[in-house]
């Protein structure tokens, strides 16, 4: 310790006093201590000693920042990629539109994932692809739908729908046509119409996918009013188009099952398959859509199917009749990609994910910005079937083994299926639809009207620039032009 | 409009009358929200008197905006007006 006291003036002075800003380098009089600094430059500003941290410091340190550094980065690249895209598209947000013209109108099409909720896929909604919608003005419609089957049943009954109003289909009276079309005659009549233009189709998840090419063959080649079934009180009138005698088409389950049935079921309405699906070979035709004839004796035990049967089977699609109003090009449709995992041992993976969640934003941006300008689209053409791992079910039209050339319809988003949750595959249960699990049956007439949006080069180049920040964006000044 | 033919001609003419006042009060309720509107977000520089060239060119963006936005939602409101008006007929027919 250093003395105590102050040493009077005139008394001697002890050779190295132990106030602050002197070494202490002090002789006898203090103890061996650890100077207060040894940097000159710390000293004089006063700080006390810094000093390194220590090895378990320097391990925690390490394993956080470099976990929130990844985070961070990977928001701040999500977060640029999308403004990216969404500035590609702007210009067209910027178009005047005239008070009777309806913006253009794309159809999303969502649906749960298995083993998840709907929740899951409208954030993903939101998070990666309406941006770039908002961002280009354009409006949507969403079919939702939240178990198996349900948008299957809501795109066929869009595409009844519209083939009623071009008028095929069993005659209705002026009032009917009134009340179903009423939004549409009311357009007509104050001339505003619908965007004319092509508008578009995104599909977002494999599952969505299949559900979607079901819908899309049912309500094309399938009759335009429901079927009808025997002893059912409301029964429509019967279809136009042709339709041979589906008894024999019908799956092994439902020979079974009409065995049992007391009814005959008609050609046209599936009788109830009670035998689960127990494999996923497609050598005969799918499982015909399970279905409860509402005359069932017993309703407690058999619950009503969610959506009403389907109105054709895929076994039926070769013999069935082409609509006549059906379009040239069946809306350019875009499947987005809907990465979703679950499960505790995947952890690692999700995290991964987490981490790279840019990669997913650039490419789903990149589809809806080519839906979104529209410039260019191709036809869906023939690729080699994917090798199905240690299945038997082989993803094609034909059965077989793999290198087959498929229509490519069938091999979209196909890596997917790996992540479903394993309760998919379950034999499913009364009143339950298999579409996800079935294989995709693809008519040819349809597979060739059925057209895909691509980004041209240009557009690429245009939107790496803009990420470059060679190219400016933004609200053109310019002399209003009276629309 | 089911009580039209219970109404004498005297009685239809007032209707009419009093229809015609309506649509001229909420025709002049409409001018004096443009006219608020657009003055409140539009001049707001009020050391001169007359309109500055982005102010007159402001107001007039705005009457143009307002009364085409009128127009749409007007239309969209017939549109929903006919859809709930079939509708509400559909489920009191049966």
């Amino acid at each position: 310790m250093a003395d105590p006291q102050p040493p009077p003036p005139t008394g001697t002075l002890p050779p190295a006093a132990g106030t602050s800003g002197v070494t202490a380098s002090a002789p006898s009089t203090a103890a061996p201590r650890r100077p207060v600094t040894d940097n000159p430059a710390l000293r004089m500003m006063g700080l006390p000693r810094l000093r390194l941290p220590s090895r378990n410091w320097s391990i925690f340190l390490a394993l956080t920042g470099s976990f929130a550094s990844a985070v961070f980065y990977d928001k701040w690249q999500t977060r640029r990629t999308k403004q990216k895209w969404a500035d590609l598209v702007s210009h067209i947000a910027a178009e005047p539109l005239s008070t009777k013209q309806m913006p253009r109108r794309l159809t999303i099409y969502l649906a749960a994932p298995p083993g998840d909720g709907l929740r899951s896929a409208r954030e993903h909604f939101h998070e990666y692809i309406k941006p770039v919608l908002v961002a280009g003005g354009v409006d949507w419609d969403v079919v939702e739908g939240r178990k198996e089957g349900d948008v299957r049943h809501k795109t066929a009954e869009r595409i009844r729908r519209k083939r009623k109003r071009a008028g095929e289909g069993g005659v209705v009276e002026q009032e009917e046509l009134e009340k179903l079309f009423a939004v549409e005659l009311m357009r007509e009549r104050n001339g505003s119409g619908e965007f004319e233009g092509v508008a578009g189709d995104l599909v977002v998840g494999r599952n969505t996918w299949k559900e979607y090419v079901r819908g899309l063959h049912e309500g094309w080649l399938g009759p335009v009013d429901a079927p009808v079934v025997v002893e059912a009180e409301g029964s429509t009138a019967l279809e136009p188009a042709t339709h041979t005698s589906g008894n024999p088409s019908l799956g092994d389950a439902a020979v079974s099952a009409a065995a049992k049935a007391v009814q005959g079921s008609t050609p046209d309405s599936p009788a109830p398959s009670d035998s689960p699906l127990t494999t996923i070979d497609e050598i005969q035709s799918p499982q015909a859509d399970p279905a409860v004839t509402p005359e069932e004796p017993l309703p407690e035990e058999k619950p009503k199917p969610r959506n009403p049967p389907a109105y054709i089977t895929p076994s039926e699609y070769a013999t069935a009749t082409l609509s006549s109003s059906v379009p040239e090009i069946i809306g350019p449709s875009t499947a987005i990609s809907f990465p979703h995992i679950l499960g505790f041992r995947n952890t690692p993976i999700r995290m991964y994910r987490f981490l790279t969640r840019r990669r997913q934003a650039d490419d789903i941006g990149r589809q809806v910005a080519a839906a979104v300008l529209a410039s260019s689209y191709r036809s869906f053409d023939t690729t080699v079937a994917a090798t199905a791992a240690g299945e038997e079910s082989a993803a094609s039209t034909n059965a077989g083994a793999e290198g087959r050339s498929v229509p490519e319809q069938t091999q979209t988003l196909i890596g997917e299926e790996r992540n479903w949750w394993k309760t998919v595959h379950q034999p499913r249960k009364e009143g339950e639809e298999s579409v996800w699990i079935e294989g995709m049956v693809v008519d040819e007439r349809l597979a060739s009207r059925m057209k895909m949006f691509e980004l041209t080069s240009e557009d690429e180049g245009r939107a790496q620039r803009i990420a470059a920040g060679v190219e400016k964006v933004g609200k053109v000044m310019e002399a209003e032009v009276e629309g | 409009m089911s009580g039209m033919d219970m109404l004498n001609a005297a009685e239809q003419r007032e209707l009419q009358g009093r229809m015609e006042r309506k649509q001229m009060k909420d025709f002049m309720n409409m001018y004096s929200n443009l006219v608020q509107r657009c003055f409140n977000d539009c001049v707001n520089d009020f050391t001169s008197k007359s309109l500055l060239t982005k102010e007159e060119g402001c107001v007039m963006r705005c009457v143009d905006k307002f009364l085409k936005s009128s127009e749409r939602l007007g239309e969209r409101f017939q549109e929903q007006n006919a859809q709930m008006a079939q509708q509400g007929g559909m489920m009191g027919g049966r």
